[in-house]
């Protein structure tokens, strides 16, 4: 357990630079990649996961994000960070996945924030006490790109810069989103308390 | 870790009351997920390599076998067929334009026979089909000038609408009796016919 434990330590603080050099040497790809796995994926979970609520849904994209990724990683460029790409990868998709779901709900009174709200308290993998369940409640009355800011800033404590790169908006466009969004956030938990 | 203060003082700024509450979020997730998640990544990929391989793999041009030089006698086949086409069009055209040049007056004297048989059918059938659909207008100019019909068309037109429905008749019953009365004629003159 221990050694395992030390292993995934080594893993974790790995760097691009190894992770792209292993996987462009053919007998070292799959290892290079349950580096990157290991790493990463965790980061990637939990953001989509808070953004689409239901754990079979961020499982799949999951699953995407990270075909993509190794399906692209020997052209990937070092440009930005390795995270950095796979954030910007997993904010297309989910976004891409909310609006079809938002498609999927425009013909009827349900809206999609009302699908994830009712996905939120009947989850089978969803159980806070009253206060985190009012947080997310609030966070879904944001827009999805405004909820993706502040996802990225309140939960991921990503840069602006970091931002920036991942959502394609300038920072301060960002700054004013994010504020805009916690203080509707905010008063969303006061007005319902 | 300086930017985690940065994030927490920014938010004091912004939304003391959010900035208040705690950060864990109510997701949970199922047992050993991370583990399973990364297998099952993996295995995909290697699912969607295999299936790329076989797709590019250099035996798929073997997989199907073909006549002793098919290609280089392809292009010479083609052509012969297009070429064969062209004869046949060309031909099938030039004797239409023979038949009609040779049989031209013959033609247009079975075309005219033709022509007037129909006329005559037409003729028949359509003459029923207007006298019973002739209208008021014309009932009342029938009457305006009964004075001046002879009486035995009088006599048939009455004994034509006794005879048939309404709707067949050339005129109504009513019509007739007033066209009798305007021709000085009465049901006693009929009877003694």
């Amino acid at each position: 357990m221990s050694t395992s434990n030390s292993l995934l330590q080594e893993q974790q603080i790995i760097s691009d630079q190894e992770i792209l050099i292993a996987f462009n040497d053919a007998s070292k790809k799959e290892k290079a990649f349950t580096w990157l796995l290991h790493r990463d994926q965790k980061k990637i979970y939990w953001f989509i996961r808070r953004m689409v609520i239901d754990h079979d849904d961020a499982n799949d994209l999951v699953q995407e994000v990270f075909i993509k990724v190794w399906k692209s990683l020997a052209g990937f460029r070092g440009e930005s960070k390795i995270t950095t790409w796979l954030y910007r990868i997993a904010s297309n998709l989910t976004i891409t996945f909310l609006e079809q779901k938002k498609k999927k709900f425009s013909h009827i009174e349900l809206s999609e924030g009302d699908d994830l709200k009712e996905k939120l308290y009947s989850g089978t993998y969803c159980d806070g006490n009253k206060i985190q369940m009012k947080l997310q409640e609030a966070i879904l009355t944001l827009p999805n790109t405004q909820r993706l800011i502040f996802q990225l800033r309140y939960y991921d404590e990503l840069k602006y810069e970091e931002i920036s790169e991942i959502t394609g908006t300038t920072v301060g466009g960002l700054k004013a989103n994010y504020h805009i969004a916690a203080k509707k956030v905010e008063a969303f938990i006061k007005e319902t308390d | 870790m300086e930017t985690n203060k940065m994030i927490q003082v920014e938010l004091m700024e912004t939304a003391p009351g959010l900035a208040s509450i705690s950060r864990e979020h109510p997701f949970k997730l199922p047992e050993h997920y991370f583990e399973k998640a990364e297998v099952a990544i993996l295995e995909s990929i290697k699912i969607n390599e295999a299936a790329k391989e076989v797709l590019l793999s250099e035996n798929k041009e073997h997989l199907f076998k073909l006549p002793a030089n098919y290609f280089d006698d392809l292009p010479g086949s083609i052509l012969y067929k297009i070429k064969e086409e062209e004869i046949n069009s060309a031909t099938s055209k030039k004797g239409i334009v023979r038949f009609v040049g040779k049989n031209k007056w013959w033609m247009a004297a079975a075309a005219s026979v033709l022509i007037v048989i129909s006329l005559s059918i037409f003729k028949q059938a359509a003459v029923p089909s207007f006298v019973s659909t002739i209208n008021n207008d014309t009932t009342y100019l029938l009457l305006e000038s009964a004075s001046a019909l002879p009486d035995q068309m009088v006599v048939d037109l009455y004994l034509e609408s006794q005879a048939t429905t309404f709707t067949n008749s050339v005129i109504a019953n009513n019509e007739v009796n007033y066209l009798m009365e305007a021709a000085d004629l009465n049901n006693e003159y009929i009877n003694s016919l």
